[in-house]
């Protein structure tokens, strides 16, 4: 119809010919103008409802962050001087002439001055703290209040971070909120990013036209346009493509955000999203994370030129890695502080001090999971069994674990120590474990996955399934001991060769390791030298049924096939596992399964889980202390009598050496009075290592143990143990008086009843008083 | 000769009566043998014997466990203490907290295992009560007479509320040894 109108029009009155077409495209305009507008409106309703689920919704997955245990301080704790200074610096806490504020410490000899930071721990919410703490001989000897001098009974410092558990994704982050961004920080990031940010309505046409003109004039791109709500829409919503059509997508999306929220909420979600770093795989979003990553410090402790320094990664956080490039950090965090000082937020004395300020980045940030993979990994291992994987990547949950961070230090740096001092015939190839566990509750205190340097994952603590050797024996002369009416520490063994026929037609003949038959041996020798042809012939004796009942009940979950080379360690386990039956060796029969983690809070401190410290009895106390008292005897006149080197003469520890067929598994385990350790070395490849257990895996033990201190047995017998005076090579009984008699434990009213000879000619009561004393 | 009959044990405890120091304190240190030869014979001081030596075995403790910290730690007794206020106040999670810092300091304290088998028995978790209390008497000494017969009593209890009657009266009896 409007065609044939104009047509008509065109050969008539010009005027109107001219007003028609004008009223038409007046009419098409309109009309295409409301079909855009519709669409527009359409598509920022579409949008807004977008950035209304992203920003309302779950805007950050919180990972779950992983804390070491806390330090208790009371008089009497066995904490070194280095350690409580390691322990502090791990927190970030700064040293300093005389502590004023909170998280600085000082020290002068053993003397610390320390103010703790405020912590929310699982039983309490612990307030910021002075502490006047003096340590002698690696001894907390005093404990004060540092403000009045009063004497404190105990404290405890916040744990230490020693991880995250974040998604699949890797952005690791710790949230700020609004009130927590220090005045200078916003300062910062207004003066450099977006001066205009609290007037602007979400873009900013004169800094876009500012920008503009100064590309222009340097003829490529060298100032961005963009307000902190387009940057935050860019990174939160878009993906990295350049294009109009992105340009234009973030400018409306920022006005929707601006339209629809308040400075206050943009501010806050710009400073947990930002992105400030990458450490490994792992991005660092946010300014809360990054102060901890940079610096090691929460962010409302950073300083001036550290927080400017922070602002000067948003506009390139790899170009300005500060650990990579210091002078071009420096010359960036700078021009921030000039900024800063040129739109009057700092006099000149300020800046000129700030600008003097060193960069303060430190070598390795914590929350970060370089420092313990080992552990962190059986952390999250066993999470995992009890908490989906979303929730421990995103619900901010924090896990309170065991570790000592001091001890795993230790043991990282001597099994490192021995690899190397070993290494040299097996170029780099030799690798290794360590276990270390609190002996009456199970807690896993310390757990070395390998050697530091190129630690790619592997946890061999954990996932390394080893032959166990000789380590498999206390299982065996336990079972005997379990049979007092059989078996006691004197019956005599036959240490002599052995061929067994197996299944299958094999022949199977085992050998001492010195390839000698040693006769008939008492059964606690036997154990002590580690002889294998009396175990072979005790086992067969007990019955593979038995000891594999044994070794189950002392927490070898594995399934374990029923042969005679079981006997001698033809079990393959892996070093955690070996940590759990010792444990139940050192604990008195009392088995604690293998805790890595004690608390799990959420995000806002309230408590989710405990795993509680649990006992269960699975072996009786008596022959459990008989056995005890073999592997002491195993440390100081057998196999493990190298120990004296490292623990002094006669240790009161009680451990086992094993070594695996061809050399190739070099093992020791053992425990004193509150720790167990198990040490693995051997390689990858399962070649031989041409060391035993106590030339490889002992030395380690020994010194890990002389240098944690480690509480000796105190050992008690237990009701149902008594003491006899015997003649050790016939066993006969006699008393303290019989040259060459021996006081050994018995499982009561199994004490040999056959007196020698020389008991005959002695008695009377003076000789009964005396044994009353024993 | 056996040192665990009661008329022995009843004898022991009165001669030793007033001696503070552990069961082995009055024993000779350091015993050496070495593969059944014997080596430098060590005379124990204040034994009466003038010839053929004995020689000392690995099995008789030292005279004194050489610990690194000085007698118990006052900051166990601390939480002890603390622990059982939570107790009364209805606290038990508090108060299970409060042993289990404690006995990360004195793992071998028995009274702190009984205090945390008390708590356990209050929250009514019987079989883990039975083992705390059972694993406190496994590190009882031989002086620890109260421990041990709060030990059985408390099995008792918890074995009874269980309607383990006949258990319940065996732990009964034990209890009474130590009375």
């Amino acid at each position: 119809m409007a065609k044939r109108r104009s047509g008509k029009g065109r050969k008539g009155r010009s005027r109107r010919a001219t007003a028609r077409p004008r009223r038409t495209l007046l009419k098409w305009g309109l009309g295409l103008g409301l079909l855009a507008t519709l669409l527009l409106g359409g598509y920022s309703l579409y949008l807004a409802k977008e950035v209304r689920v992203k920003f309302e919704g779950k805007r950050w997955a919180v990972p779950a962050r992983v804390y070491a245990r806390p330090l208790d301080l009371y008089v009497g704790a066995a904490v070194d001087a280095e350690q409580l200074a390691t322990e502090l610096g791990e927190l970030g806490y700064r040293k300093v002439t005389q502590p004023a504020k909170v998280a600085q410490w000082s020290r002068k000899g053993g003397r610390f001055l320390l103010r703790t930071r405020p912590f929310r721990f699982w039983d309490e919410e612990a307030p910021a703290a002075y502490l006047d703490v003096r340590i002698a001989d690696g001894v907390v000897t005093g404990l004060r209040d540092g403000a009045n001098g009063r004497e404190l009974d105990l404290a405890r410092l916040e744990p230490v971070p020693i991880g995250s558990i974040y998604p699949a994704h890797n952005e690791d982050r710790v949230l700020v909120r609004r009130q927590d961004l220090p005045d200078h920080l916003v300062q910062a990031l207004l003066a450099v990013e977006d001066r205009q940010f609290f007037e602007h309505p979400g873009i900013d046409l004169r800094a876009i036209a500012r920008a503009a003109w100064s590309n222009l004039r340097a003829g490529h791109a060298v100032q961005g346009g963009s307000t902190l709500t387009q940057q935050l829409v860019k990174n939160f919503f878009l993906t990295p493509e350049r294009s109009l059509w992105r340009k234009f997508n973030e400018a409306l999306m920022a006005l929707i955000l601006e339209a629809r929220y308040d400075k206050d909420e943009i501010l806050e979600a710009y400073a947990n999203e930002i992105f400030l770093g990458q450490d490994g795989e792992r991005a660092i979003h946010g300014f809360g994370l990054a102060s901890y990553f940079y610096f090691n410090r929460p962010l409302q402790e950073l300083s001036l030129p550290e927080t400017a320094l922070l602002v000067g990664l948003v506009r390139g956080a790899s170009y300005y890695n500060p650990r990579r490039h210091p002078d071009r950090a420096k010359a960036r965090r700078d021009l921030v502080l000039e900024q800063m000082a040129g739109q009057g937020m700092l006099d000149a004395a300020t800046l000129a001090k700030a600008k003097a300020a060193p960069l303060g980045v430190g070598a390795q940030g914590r929350h970060s999971d370089h420092s313990y993979p080992a552990f962190v990994d059986l952390v999250r291992r066993q999470l995992q069994r009890d908490y989906r994987e979303e929730d421990l990547t995103s619900e901010g949950l924090r896990i309170f674990t065991t570790l000592d961070p001091w001890a795993q230090r230790q043991a990282q740096r001597l099994l490192d120590d021995q690899l190397d001092r070993l290494g040299g015939k097996m170029d780099g190839q030799l690798q290794g474990a360590v276990v270390l566990v609190g002996a009456q509750g199970g807690e896993v205190r310390a757990l070395v996955g390998g050697r530091a340097a190129g630690f790619s994952g592997f946890n061999r603590a954990l996932d390394a399934t080893r032959p166990m050797g000789s380590l498999v024996k206390p299982a065996v002369y336990l079972t005997a001991l379990s049979n007092p009416a059989r078996y006691s520490l004197l019956t005599p063994l036959e240490d002599r060769a052995i061929t067994l026929k197996l299944r299958g037609g094999q022949i199977w003949q085992p050998q001492n390791f010195d390839h000698q038959e040693h006769g008939t041996v008492p059964l606690h020798r036997a154990l002590a030298r580690s002889y294998n042809l009396a175990t072979v012939h005790l086992g067969l004796d007990l019955g593979l049924d038995k000891v594999i009942h044994t070794l189950h009940a002392l927490g070898i979950e594995r399934e374990i096939p029923p042969l005679p080379s079981l006997l001698l360690g033809a079990v393959s386990v892996s070093p955690v596992e070996v940590a759990q039956m010792y444990q139940t060796l050192a604990s008195g029969g009392y088995r604690s399964p293998l805790r890595a983690i004690r608390e799990v809070l959420t995000t806002d401190g309230q408590p989710l889980q405990r795993y509680p410290l649990t006992v269960n009895r699975v072996v009786e106390p008596g022959p459990s202390f008989l056995l005890t008292r073999n592997l002491v005897e195993v440390v100081r006149e057998g196999t493990g009598r190298g120990l004296a080197r490292y623990l002094g003469a006669e240790p009161e520890m009680a451990g086992k050496t094993g070594t695996s067929n061809d050399l190739r598994d070099s093992w020791f385990a053992g425990f004193g009075g509150d720790q167990v350790g198990v040490v693995w070395i051997g390689r990858d490849d399962n070649g031989p290592t041409g060391l035993t257990g106590s030339s490889g895996a002992l030395p380690v033990w020994g010194r890990l143990m002389a240098k944690l201190k480690a509480v000796p047995l105190s050992l008690t017998a237990p009701d149902g143990v008594e003491y006899a005076w015997v003649l050790p090579d016939s066993g006969l009984l006699a008393d303290e008086r019989c040259d060459g008699a021996v006081s050994f434990p018995f499982m009561a009213g199994y004490a040999p009843q056959t007196r020698s000879s020389c008991m005959q000619r002695q008695g009377g009561v003076g000789g009964f008083f005396e044994r009353l004393f024993q | 000769m056996k040192l665990g009959s009661p008329l022995l044990l009843f004898a022991l405890a009165v001669l030793a009566g007033g001696c503070s120091s552990p069961t082995y304190r009055t024993q000779p240190p350091a015993p050496v043998e070495r593969g059944g030869v014997r080596s430098e014979p060590v005379p124990p001081p204040g034994s009466a014997t003038t010839q053929g030596e004995p020689t000392i075995t690995a099995y008789i403790p030292p005279t004194q466990p050489q610990t690194a910290r000085p007698a118990p730690a006052k900051a166990a007794q601390v939480l002890s203490r603390r622990a059982e206020d939570q107790r009364r106040a209805g606290d038990l999670d508090g108060a299970v907290s409060s042993l289990e810092r404690a006995l990360r300091i004195e793992p071998r304290d028995p009274a702190l295992w009984n205090r945390l088998a008390r708590v356990r028995e209050d929250q009514g978790r019987y079989a883990m009560a039975e083992e705390l209390a059972g694993k406190s008497n496994s590190l009882a000494g031989l002086y620890d007479r109260d421990i041990k017969r709060a030990n059985w009593e408390l099995i008792a209890r918890v074995r009874r509320a269980q309607g383990k009657t006949a258990a319940a009266r065996d732990a009964e009896l034990q209890a009474s040894r130590y009375e």
